[in-house]
């Protein structure tokens, strides 16, 4: 009986079985799916699908006995299961009313101007994904998908992969905590994982990263611990001095690349976004409370902010670029002072366990900060939102904001007469009725208790996306 | 009072009348009106087995046992069928100043096409956001409908000069999407509460 199930024979059945159920349900869901981002990221998963059963049929055929088939049987199957289990959730989870859609139409939109600007290789469709996980995240499903066929077998599955790879369809996946779903100003944050997409088309992280030698000292101080740690395990699996220096290095460059890779789309970020996105990394580290918290992902928010503070010191408050909002002006310039403070009293340097790795890849990174400010600097030239623009637009926005009224187009009037306003201006509006407007806003609509300012901060948050929804339909049919 | 005539219309619009945005103001301020558009987000009603509707004693956790919200993209179709009712809202913002009211009317084209699209027709003077639009299709063919085009319209008078005394009416919502209104405590329910009890008629049970 257990030799049945577990012939050839049973798992090919089971694979014809597992593929028509996923094809059937990807096709169900999507005649539900309701606009043409998600409809095609389904289509395109049946396709797949399609294409890698093929693929699969060729490679039983090709197959030298039993237990090859059986190998390549419960390969697939674990392929299928990754498809289940990471692309039907957000197909399921996919109601337009209850995601962000003002916010992410304006998005996509904004994805397109940058990849038309900065001339992305590959065509992309932006979804938007809610998670419990309190944070925000990017991933390419063409990342995930040739992960996961990158563990089939067969001589046949490199030719898929090569037209896989071809394919000019990339769905970019942006996840956001599903609690704060209506919180639009933290969504200023999704910025800095657009600031991935431009580092991952640009290459800006990965030309600096060449450009970097790892700190000495740091990795002396690193490899003597290790090496110690090294001489209590038992001998047959002990490293030898060699191979614990490039073992310690690899795990060195490794966090430093993807330390980098946070740091730039950060500073990407600041010149799409200005004093917005500062804001809302600022929030966000106050919220999940990782102001001095190290991960092999990502520097503490506390050094990240410094970075980009001085970035914003530079682009909003230094010699000509004058910010004329004064309480803007002095918050920005008090939250730069701490942050420099803290980092001359070495408060931001890793501590607690793999401190020493850590310390590596800070020591590495941090003196060569203006390496990389001038990097990013350079490649997103032209299209930084400058304190010009923020002068120009932002005040006008948030005096409306204070009136109740969403801040979607400029007054009749003026410099900007009857221009539409950008997602950026609004944004940032928004950030400064939050800090300085809110009393007015409260008044405005009575919330004198608690409960009527709650209310009262989901009524802010509806007029800010209203703003964004009316500014980018306005500003299309402008261009039309 | 007088309706606000087109070049008047136009004035007040450069002043504190805000509508907007008005995508193509040349087509949709027009004698004595102003065109709105439909917006974006719907509520339709669902069938329930958990409670009935009550007008009268609306509250949130009532109204979303029958809700269903729904978002379309500006220019998307949509059907509405003979007999349904949708909650929508109209994609301009409107805030009107003290000394000014208005009223939302069906465009003749969409009424004779048997399409209603509001009931609750008066904007008082000094009102912010976005009108709720009750669309009802009462012919006997579906209708098709695009979000953003022009549906309704807004003929604006002028009014006494309303005085509000700030924070003595308790929240003020400004709404951006349909809504239902939440209903507060009304002293008339007590009143015909005695009614019923004088007539041996029995409350059922509130859900």
């Amino acid at each position: 009986m257990v030799q049945v199930l577990q012939s050839a024979n049973y798992y090919r059945e089971k694979v014809h079985e597992q593929t028509h159920n996923l094809k059937l349900l990807l096709t169900e869901l999507r005649n539900e799916l309701p606009s043409s981002g998600p409809l095609k990221f389904a289509a395109a998963n049946i396709e797949l699908i399609e294409i890698v059963s093929k693929f699969f049929i060729k490679e039983i055929q090709l197959s030298a006995n039993d237990e090859d088939r059986i190998k390549c049987c419960k390969k697939y199957l674990k392929f299928l299961q990754d498809i289940t289990e990471n692309v039907i959730p957000f197909l399921e989870g996919i109601n337009e009313a209850f995601i962000p859609s003002e916010f992410l139409l304006t998005l996509a939109h904004q994805t397109k101007e940058l990849a038309k600007k900065l001339r992305f290789s590959e065509e992309f469709y932006l979804c938007l994904c809610p998670r419990w996980d309190f944070n925000y995240g990017i991933y390419a499903y063409k990342d995930f998908i040739l992960s996961s066929l990158d563990d089939l077998p067969g001589p046949l599955f490199p030719e898929l992969l090569k037209d896989f790879q071809r394919s000019p369809q990339m769905f970019v996946f942006i996840n956001y905590p599903r609690t704060e779903s209506r919180n639009i100003l933290l969504h200023s944050i999704m910025i800095h994982e657009l600031g991935h997409l431009v580092d991952f088309q640009t290459g800006i992280s990965k030309t600096v990263f060449d450009d970097l030698r790892i700190d000495r000292n740091s990795f002396n101080t690193l490899f003597k611990k290790e090496r110690k740690r090294e001489k209590t395990k038992p001998e047959d699996v002990r490293m030898n001095e060699a191979e614990l220096v490039q073992k310690l290095f690899d795990d060195c460059l490794k966090i430093t690349e993807k330390w980098l890779k946070e740091f730039v789309s950060d500073l990407v970020a600041i010149h799409l976004l200005g004093p917005a996105y500062f804001f809302a990394l600022y929030e966000m580290s106050i919220l999940t409370d990782d102001m001095h918290k190290y991960s092999e992902g990502h520097p503490s928010s506390g050094i990240r902010l410094r970075v980009i503070s001085e970035e914003l010191h530079r682009m909003y408050l230094k010699n000509n670029n004058k910010l004329k909002h004064e309480g803007t002006r002095k918050l920005i310039s008090k939250i730069h002072q701490d942050l420099k403070e803290s980092e001359k009293k070495k408060e931001f340097e890793p501590t607690g366990e793999a401190a020493d790795y850590f310390k590596v890849a800070y020591l590495t990174i941090l003196p060569n900060r203006l390496l990389l400010q001038k990097s990013v600097r350079q490649k997103i030239k032209g299209f930084s939102y400058d304190v010009k623009r923020f002068n120009n637009e932002v005040e006008l926005l948030f005096k409306d904001l204070k009136k109740g009224v969403p801040p979607c187009k400029f007054p009749s009037d003026g410099a900007n007469k009857n221009k539409a306003a950008s997602f950026t201006s609004i944004l940032n509006a928004g950030w400064l009725a939050y800090f300085f407007g809110m009393d007015d806003f409260y008044s405005l609509v009575s919330a004198t208790n608690d409960s009527d300012k709650l209310r009262a901060l989901d009524n802010f948050n509806q007029l800010l996306f209203k703003a964004v929804e009316s500014g980018h339909i306005l500003q299309e049919w402008l261009k039309e | 009072m007088s309706i606000l005539t087109e070049k008047v219309l136009r004035e007040r619009l450069a002043g504190n009348l805000v509508i907007r945005p008005i995508l193509d103001p040349e087509r949709q301020v027009k004698k004595g009106s102003v065109n709105l558009r439909l917006g974006t987000k719907f509520i339709t009603t669902k069938r329930t087995e958990q409670g009935v509707l009550r007008p009268s004693k609306l509250s949130a956790s009532v109204i979303r046992k029958f809700q269903t919200k729904l978002y379309y993209r500006f220019g998307q179709k949509l059907l509405l069928h003979p007999g349904q009712l949708i909650l929508s809202s109209t994609f301009e913002f409107i805030g009107l100043p003290k000394d000014l009211a208005a009223y939302v009317l069906s465009r003749s084209r969409y009424g004779r096409a048997g399409l209603l699209v509001a009931t609750a027709t008066y904007v008082h003077p000094n009102w912010k956001g976005t009108l709720t639009l009750e669309l009802l299709n009462y012919g006997a063919a579906p209708i098709e409908l695009q979000c953003g085009e022009q549906i309704a319209q807004l003929v604006i008078h002028e009014a006494t000069p309303l005085e509000v005394e700030q924070g003595k009416r308790g929240f003020k919502h400004i709404p951006t999407e349909p809504e239902f209104v939440e209903m507060k405590e009304d002293k008339d329910w007590n009143s015909l509460k005695f009614f019923r009890k004088l007539a041996g008629l029995k409350d059922e049970k509130d859900e």
